[in-house]
């Protein structure tokens, strides 16, 4: 047993990866853009985006799983409208994805928001009256300066998305194979009798996973640093 | 080239003004919050004001009476600020290269080539603007703003952020802009001594209101403007030129008001300089001195004396076609009898020369 890997670990490990990675890639061009919309446009309702936004950091990751899976389950008002058009969330490894990335959402965002308010502005302006429009001025100026702060978010929704246990087993459970990631293996096993072998292994992958996670953040931040950004 | 009229009521302050100004470099002088800054935002579109005309080179840029709203990027103006702004993770080229890449500059042969002799850039080129010093980094920005082929350049105290010796690093240069490029630029400054090197038209902007405007000689010899300048800056600037560097060390320059002996300057013969008056230091005499050591004396006749404060008087005096402005106490103005028409000798006891100009 002590030897012998439970093949239900590295179906878990391989889960936990796709669903953070994607839920992480998915996630990011949203969060940059609200971000943005949040710190540099004036308009109606921004108070309410921001409530909206932050919603998943303050509320019971339980809560969150119930309010997906009342929305986006086969009964809910947007699950049985996606149904019809054959894509299906609730108890499927994409709900898991989906999960993960709203509740990586409001860090992503909050890292992204804190980088554009510590940028300056006038380079903006600069940038305008050479002629650079709003969009080409956001890729050539904004987006490469606050590219570290990007990344943070990045490493922060991943790590969130890696980790997320309430919101993910509330909305998909935890169905071996499809939607169980790793904390939710390391819970089940930890109710079954024997399961705790197993339980280290989980363990032991997660931080290992954190650590490179970290590593690789600072890594890419010193190079950015160098690169004079 | 420039006619601006904006209208504009803040929480504390209001801004009615109206400038007008023909002039290939036109100074917008006054104290900080007198609403110089807000006007160059109104006009670089970063500032909307309840009510504005604004028309640059011909070009209506905004108007609020016909919805005419140009956006910044089309508006084509080149707008240096007191902080370079450079781009940080450009290279020198990339932000000279900037307007051509990103914006609407045409890449137009040689420009850059030019650009980069004209601000005496070729040595930092490849550099980060981190490593640039404030006057290098400050000329960086007004080859970017060059590069894209503005209708007008606008220098936002362009000198206050570096220190008097660093200045020399940037005034030479504007000055070769002028010289060398059809380009007019808005000069906003708190400084009148880089007013006095660079403007052709002035407008005095105090309280936001309009206190006057009009060519610059004009304005500093209008004596009731003495309390604006304040005792130490109040002084003419009368035009001349070059005329001998004579062998003991002094340069005669010719003004309508007589010859103007300065301490020998590099300038060629025949170039045209300004000469700047101030009104401290000229001394009335109503006979002429002899035997002093002071080599410019002048005459002219007294066309008014303004009240300057409790303790003095600003007299105005014709000389040849130009004004100078002299400062008299109550006392002397009593114990020579100086009144109006009345001739008077005037002692100079020190005069500047600002740089070479073009007409």
């Amino acid at each position: 047993m002590m030897t012998e890997v439970s093949p239900q670990v590295w179906q878990a490990v391989w889960l936990s990866l796709k669903v953070a990675s994607l839920a992480t890639v998915c996630a990011l061009p949203v969060a940059v853009l609200v971000a943005y919309l949040l710190t540099r446009v004036v308009f109606w309702g921004r108070s309410l985006l921001t409530i909206v936004v932050y919603l998943p950091l303050v509320l019971p990751p339980v809560v969150t799983g119930y309010a997906l899976l009342s929305m986006f389950g086969s009964n809910g008002y947007v699950g049985s409208l996606l149904a019809d058009l054959g894509i299906v969330f609730a108890f499927r490894w994409t709900g898991a994805v989906l999960a993960a990335a709203i509740m990586g959402f409001p860090l992503m965002v909050r890292a992204i928001q804190q980088a554009l308010d510590a940028s300056d502005k006038g380079l903006e302006a600069s940038a305008a009256s050479l002629g650079a429009s709003k969009m080409i001025c956001f890729l050539t100026i904004t987006l490469p300066l606050i590219a570290p702060g990007v990344l943070a978010g990045a490493i922060l929704g991943f790590a969130k998305a890696l980790g997320e246990f309430g919101a993910t087993i509330t909305f998909v459970a935890s169905i071996p194979g499809q939607t169980q990631t790793i904390p939710s293996a390391i819970y089940n096993f930890l109710q079954i009798p024997n399961g705790e072998p197993v339980v280290m292994w989980l363990v032991g992958i997660s931080v290992l996973l954190s650590v490179v996670a970290l590593a690789a953040s600072e890594l890419l931040g010193r190079w950015m640093r160098k690169r004079g950004v | 080239m420039f006619d601006l009229r904006l209208r504009h009521q803040f929480n504390a302050a209001s801004l009615d003004v109206h400038v007008r100004s023909d002039a290939r470099v036109l100074a917008l002088f006054g104290p900080s919050g007198a609403g110089k800054t807000s006007l160059i935002k109104a006009l670089e579109g970063s500032f909307a004001p309840q009510s504005a005309v604004l028309k640059v080179a011909g070009e209506t840029l905004l108007d609020t009476t016909q919805s005419i709203c140009v956006p910044t990027h089309r508006r084509r103006l080149g707008v240096i600020y007191q902080d370079a702004r450079l781009f940080p993770h450009m290279t020198v080229t990339g932000n000279l290269r900037y307007a051509e890449q990103f914006g609407r500059a045409k890449k137009l042969n040689g420009a850059f080539e030019e650009v980069i002799n004209l601000l005496g850039l070729g040595r930092v080129l490849q550099q980060r603007p981190a490593t640039l010093s404030g006057g290098e980094a400050q000329r960086v920005a007004i080859g970017r703003a060059i590069l894209s082929q503005p209708r007008a350049l606008l220098l936002d105290e362009p000198l206050a952020a570096i220190d008097q010796a660093r200045r020399e690093e940037i005034i030479p240069y504007l000055l070769r802009l002028k010289r060398e490029l059809s380009l007019p630029m808005i000069l906003i400054s708190h400084d009148l001594n880089d007013v006095v090197r660079l403007a052709d038209d002035v407008a005095l902007i105090d309280g936001g209101r309009v206190v006057e405007q009009g060519p610059l000689p004009d304005v500093l010899a209008n004596p009731e403007l003495s309390q604006f300048f304040g005792p130490s800056q109040t002084g003419a600037v009368i035009n001349g030129h070059v005329v001998a560097h004579h062998p003991d060390g002094i340069t005669e320059i010719a003004t309508s008001a007589g010859s103007a002996m300065v301490t020998q300057i590099e300038t060629k013969i025949g170039a045209d300089v300004r000469v700047r008056v101030l009104a401290k230091d000229v001394m009335i005499s109503r006979e002429k001195p002899i035997a002093l050591s002071a080599l410019n004396i002048w005459h002219g006749s007294i066309v008014s004396i303004t009240p300057a404060g409790a303790r003095g008087v600003v007299v105005d005096l014709k000389c040849g076609s130009d004004h100078v402005l002299a400062f008299v106490t109550n006392r002397s103005l009593q114990a020579l009898a100086l009144d109006a028409g009345a001739t008077c000798w005037l002692v100079v006891k020190s005069l500047s020369l600002t740089d070479p100009q073009i007409s």
